[in-house]
């Protein structure tokens, strides 16, 4: 079982992974668990001041056509990269999980708002969420 | 499942969930002191500076040579609770 919890200041569930994308030593970053999301995404603050990523490498300027896409959410449209990145989640028994995932990295405009973990990752797991005691548990399927 | 010693990243795991909770219990005197404004704060747990935007942010630390995650750790202070993603 891996235990997340509800935040106070977002009012929604969170659950902390250890994040590995290419050229970068792994960190921990909180990830939302977003059952509206098809797929994760690490938006422009975690992808700086978590992952230590290069402000430059957030624009979209700079991106390749071909690892570019377009999303639209209740917020509007965003422009984000697709990036590999392996997730390590550790079991309450002290056990790692390691799930490897395509990505998207938010583009600058993103930051402010917390990473987003998706289906693409929630599809592992089967979640237990019980907001009125404050419990998130991502549990075997 | 891959299973492996972890425990340097525990440990790191550790503090950075230590870290966020404490952003999490001083989240509402920090909301009325830096609305929608990215704090920093030092190992001690001392705001040293805020930024509207992430840009100045990057920079001013940088100018300063220090590491996020390292030195510091910063978070976006908003009522998150009204934001839809």
């Amino acid at each position: 079982m891996i235990s997340g919890y509800f935040s106070a200041r977002w009012g929604c569930p969170f659950v902390w992974a250890r994040l590995t994308v290419p050229g970068r030593p792994p960190q921990p970053v909180p990830f939302l668990i977003d059952t509206g999301s098809a797929t994760s995404i690490v938006h422009a603050n975690d992808a700086r001041t978590r992952l230590n990523l290069a402000m430059s490498g957030l624009d979209p300027a700079a991106w390749p056509p071909e690892e570019t896409v377009r999303r639209r959410g209740v917020a509007g449209v965003a422009l984000s990269r697709l990036m590999d990145a392996a997730f390590d989640f550790v079991h309450e028994d002290g056990a790692t999980e390691t799930i490897a995932k395509t990505i998207e990295l938010g583009a600058l405009g993103s930051e402010g708002l917390p990473s987003l973990l998706g289906w693409d990752v929630l599809r592992h797991f089967r979640l237990d969420l019980n907001a009125s005691r404050g419990s998130v548990s991502l549990l075997a399927p | 499942m891959v299973t492996r010693d972890m425990s340097e990243d525990l440990r790191e795991r550790e503090e950075a969930m230590a870290t966020w909770q404490w952003w999490e219990e001083h989240h509402e005197e920090l909301l009325a002191q830096y609305p929608e404004q990215f704090v920093v704060i030092n190992k001690a747990r001392e705001v040293i500076a805020s930024f509207h935007c992430l840009s100045d942010l990057s920079d001013a630390m940088e100018a300063k040579g220090l590491v996020f995650g390292k030195d510091i750790d910063t978070e976006f202070i908003t009522d998150g609770r009204r934001w839809r993603l």
